[in-house]
């Protein structure tokens, strides 16, 4: 195999499907990440992110499709190339009876790269002393030991697996901190899953949403943020059944007013709205949190009416 | 490696000490146990005591087990073993640094408490002798708990079922522990076998582990080596489970009454009978003419007490070729091959207790108040212990073949030494003129006296037989009137007055079964001169075989060509090259169908064929290409039955799901549709999508 050039992608998935027995996990996946960025992979809880990150680490194999990083198919991953790869997978394991000095020199004995000014320095960050007993360290400082030794060897490629899950804010913030440390280097890449949208909006350049076991959005953070519209449109008097309008998510129409989140406007979906005679048509700025939310959760109309008007 | 292996080690130590600390006291415990119901091992303080040896068997197998286990399973949380995967170094070298720390933590915990138990029994201070030979058995327990170590890293790293290929691997270690154990009686076990098989099978199922970690779970991305130690593993496994489900199935099923047509029985006066009847019960009595005997005497419950068989009336003496019937196999794992304890019944305790040594040839007597060896007996005679012994000259094994209450006799071809160890006294019996002694033997002869009896000395050449009392005086000099060439199964007796010799003559040894069981006996009643007073021919009587059910025929097609064929081969070969013969169950009218292997061999291969369309049906059905369809009928076929199990086990089997365009069932795998040949359609879009361009971030080349 060729050594790979590093105007590739860094990742490459190529119409990936995975089947937990005839349950289809992940279906059909297409996705390129970049050299340089930092890449958000979000979804709901069961939606095939953490199988998607195994199969591409070369951990399980696709059922169909394939998956390339840094050039190499994944079922090939040579050492070298794992090398390269740094992966913090959800659970933050670190084997309790070393001490954090004894977990560093352990991982630092599989890697050429070590950078143990890094390791001490993210150690620091998250006050660790080297004596530590990792037994013993707390969910936050446990995520900072496997920070660091993620880090230390100054990986190509990011992994991280919803890494800051559990976390209390300021662990959390620390993460991102020492997280952003490694993008220093502007070829460097980082790949992440998140259900936290704010840190995902701190630090992300792009995202990628998996809704169904499908690949629904790939697309940079503004992106995502300007597609999903939010209207708040009020009438006199009970609001019109919710019309069958393209791209709409959600609808809630309570008493006076009827509440529209859609995906993908256009002015076509606009006279939609003009149709309904509403008193006004008012747009809400969405967080990225609102968006994501109304983008994967529950689709169609809700309503809540108060004095037995109408209830649904 | 090195990190993996200090890891490991630092990981699993303290499992390792506790498995050390059980082992050790299982261990301890087996070599003290005094079982009540076991006068055999009571007393002896052997390497090779039974409960001793229990101790090691299980105890080695459960650390290899609880070692390799606690290495793998704890670690094989998703993330963890995720983890622990993606360390840039190969999965091989992963596997082999536990391995190596795996290994050193399995002799750590056995080899210590193993070299306690040598020390207790090397020690001075117990009444017997140590031989370094005892230390076999416990040794090959030792290498056959690697094996189980093995079995556990397969049985943890290998992916699907655990009632599936995985448990296999836990069997094929049990197929070999009943190996190691000499789990047969009758099968021949030598220590430098054992040890090749346990190396073998710890091979083959190290490196099934290999594969299985090689490969993430798939029979067919695994290396060839490991495919083959996958296959050799799973049939391994399938035939220890198919030793146990042997064993239960022919207990009750079998009629394992060996001969069930008429056998020559005698009147205790001597007179020979034709008695039909099985399992203790007689039916019918007949005289040799063949007519009915009406004697009340042997009719119903009397019967019993009237009409003995040839080795109550007889001891048999003999036969000339060599085919001695007290030579037995030294099974490397009983103490008796190493050290013979003498037991004496005596009414009053005798300050010496006798050991024989095989090996060294000589007895060694022990002090049972000071614990301590204090006398030899030597070919020379008695001799205080520290004297450098003469040993006797012959295999003893073969040779010392008489002994009765106190008194042993040690055969050297044409001397026999007597030796009466209570009395300490040895002297030597010659034969009269030169004529080589094929047999020495000790007669017991039942007084008036309930348990007690009357012992003489029987001295067999190729001419005669002579009697002598225990004090070497002769009694008779019986000579032969038959051709002990061709009748040397010889078995004799006499009565208490010592005037009435009662001398019968069958096939010898040499002989085919299949010829040997149609020849004519003879039976005679001889006075002390040797002038025959009564001479019998008993005509060769019919062989009744066991009656078989479908069980036997059951297990005997089943066998699988491959070895069967093997094992035929392998015969065939030996006999042109003068090493061996055939197995004696290959002449042996018990088992006709075995004298005639073609027949066998067709009802094999018919059984086998039967199961090829099955697994090409199966294998078609799962859309597996035709190459990989044949390859795995040829399986099936050299495997009967076995491989079919095997095929069923190991065959990446593909899920099926119903295809979206034709609505037949189709492998996930596939691209295609095997069926209308339809690609599986991507995921509709559903307008909602957000998908923009893609703009490189860096392009920088470092």
């Amino acid at each position: 195999m060729s050594e790979p050039t590093d105007a590739r992608p860094v990742i490459e998935i190529d119409h990936l499907t995975k089947y937990y027995g005839t349950r289809e996990i992940v279906s059909d996946l297409s996705l390129t990440v970049p050299r340089g960025s930092i890449y958000g992979f979000l979804g709901r809880n069961g939606m095939g992110k953490t199988t998607t990150i195994r199969i591409f680490l070369g951990l399980e194999d696709p059922t169909r499709g394939s998956a390339k990083v840094l050039g190499y198919d994944s079922r090939h991953l040579p050492p070298e190339a794992r090398a390269r790869i740094g992966y913090l997978p959800e659970g933050h394991h670190v084997y309790g009876w070393m001490t954090v000095k004894e977990c560093g020199q352990f991982q630092a004995s599989f890697y050429p790269a070590w950078n143990q000014d890094i390791f001490e320095t993210v150690l620091t960050h998250f006050r660790l002393s080297p004596k530590m007993k990792a037994g013993h360290l707390s969910r936050g400082q446990r995520a900072g030991l496997c920070l660091a030794l993620t880090l230390a060897p100054e990986p190509e490629l990011l992994v991280l697996d919803d890494p800051a899950l559990g976390l209390d804010p300021v662990a959390r913030r620390s993460l991102l901190q020492s997280m952003l440390y490694v993008t220093r280097k502007a070829d460097r890449t980082i790949f992440f899953s998140s259900h936290l949208l704010s840190d995902v909006e701190r630090v992300a350049d792009r995202i990628a949403v998996l809704d169904g076991k499908v690949l629904r959005a790939d697309c940079t953070v503004d992106t995502f943020r300007k597609q999903i519209r939010h209207y708040v449109l009020k009438f006199r008097d009970t609001p019109p059944p919710t019309p069958d309008i393209p791209g709409l998510l959600e609808s809630v129409r309570v008493d006076h007013e009827m509440a529209l989140t859609l995906v993908n406007v256009t002015p076509e979906t606009e006279n939609h709205l003009d149709a309904l005679h509403p008193l006004s048509i008012e747009p809400v700025d969405l967080t990225l949190e609102d968006a994501f939310i109304s983008y994967v959760g529950e689709r169609g109309e809700k309503t809540f009416f108060m004095n037995g008007k109408e209830t649904k | 490696m090195k990190a993996m292996i200090w890891k490991e080690l630092r990981e699993n130590l303290k499992w390792a000490v506790l498995a050390m600390i059980g082992l050790g006291l299982a261990e301890i415990y087996g070599l003290y146990y005094w079982d009540p119901y076991n006068n055999r091992d009571n007393g002896m303080f052997s390497l090779d005591k039974s409960t001793f040896l229990m101790a090691t068997t299980f105890g080695c197998a459960l650390t290899g087990l609880f070692l390799g286990f606690l290495q793998i399973l704890p670690e094989q949380r998703r993330d963890q073993w995720a983890t622990l995967l993606h360390r840039p170094v190969t999965r091989g070298v992963i596997l082999r640094g536990k391995v190596v720390a795996g290994l050193v933590l399995y002799l750590f915990a056995t080899v210590p408490p193993f070299l306690v138990c040598i020390w207790l029994v090397a020690a001075p201070g117990h009444i017997a002798p140590f031989v370094p030979g005892t230390m076999f058995a416990p040794i090959a327990d030792l290498s056959a708990g690697m094996v189980y170590y093995f079995a556990a890293l397969f049985l943890a790293l290998q992916r699907g079922s655990w009632f599936g290929a995985r448990v296999l691997g836990l069997f094929a270690a049990v197929h070999l522990s009943i190996y190691v154990t000499d789990g047969g009686e009758d099968v021949e076990v030598y220590f430098h076998s054992v040890i090749e098989a346990a190396v073998l099978m710890g091979l083959a199922i190290f490196i099934a582990a290999w594969g299985a970690i090689l490969g993430n779970g798939p029979f067919r991305v695994r290396p060839w080596l490991g495919k083959i130690a996958l296959i050799v593993v799973v049939l391994y496994g399938l035939f220890g489970l198919g030793d146990v489900a042997r064993m239960l199935l022919t207990v009750g099923t079998f009629d394992q009454r060996g001969n069930t047509g008429p056998q020559y029985k005698f009147t205790k006066e001597g007179i020979p009978l034709i008695v039909w009847g099985t399992s203790g019960d007689i039916e019918k009595v007949a005289d040799l003419d063949g007519k009915e005997n009406t004697d009340p005497r042997y009719r119903g419950r009397l019967a019993l007490e009237n009409i003995l068989s040839m080795q109550q009336v007889a001891h048999l003496i003999g036969d000339p070729h060599g085919l001695d019937l007290t030579k037995r196999f030294p099974r490397y794992r009983s103490y008796y091959t190493y050290f013979s304890p003498i037991e004496i019944q005596s009414e009053t305790p005798l300050p010496i207790f006798w050991f024989y040594l095989p090996e060294a040839k000589y007895f060694i007597g022990f002090n049972v108040r000071t614990c301590k060896p204090v006398e030899i007996v030597d070919r020379t005679g008695f001799k205080p212990w520290g004297t450098k012994p003469q040993p006797f000259q012959y295999d003893p094994m073969t040779t010392f073949s008489g002994r009765s209450g106190e008194t042993y006799l040690l055969n050297e071809g044409k001397t026999v030494h007597v030796i009466n160890l209570v009395k300490e006294k040895m002297f030597d019996l010659a034969s009269p003129d030169g004529a080589w002694i094929f047999h020495a033997n000790m007669i017991r002869i039942p007084t008036a006296v309930p348990n007690v009896v009357e012992e003489d000395i029987v001295l067999v050449t190729f001419r005669e037989i002579l009697v002598y009392d225990l004090q070497g005086n002769p009694i008779a000099t019986l000579p032969f009137h038959h051709d002990v060439d061709e009748f040397g199964t010889i078995n004799f007796s006499l009565n208490l007055a010592h005037d009435r010799f009662f001398v019968e003559y069958g096939g010898s040894r040499w002989i085919d079964w299949s010829i040997r069981h149609l020849m004519t006996s003879y039976f005679e009643i001889v006075d002390r001169q040797g002038n025959v007073l009564n001479s019998y021919v008993l005509p060769a009587l019919p062989i009744g075989a066991p009656q078989r059910n479908w069980v036997y025929y059951a297990l005997e097609a089943g066998q699988t060509p491959a070895f069967w064929y093997g094992t035929v081969a392998y015969q065939n070969l030996c006999s042109a090259l003068g090493i061996g013969h055939y197995d004696d169950r290959g002449i042996n009218p018990f088992y006709p169908e075995w004298s005639h292997p073609p027949k066998v061999g067709l009802r094999i291969l018919l059984v086998s064929l039967l199961w090829v369309p099955i697994a090409i049906l199966l294998a078609r059905r799962a859309h597996f290409s035709w190459q990989r369809t044949w390859l795995w009928a040829v399986f099936v076929f050299a495997f009967n039955f076995t491989g079919l199990l095997a095929f069923l086990l190991i065959a990446d089997w593909p899920v099926r799901v119903p295809c979206p365009q034709c609505h037949r069932k189709r492998p996930i795998e596939e691209t295609l549709c095997p069926h209308c040949h339809a690609v599986w359609p991507s995921p509709k879009p559903t307008g909602i999508e957000i998908l923009d361009e893609k703009v490189p971030v860096a392009e920088t080349v470092t």
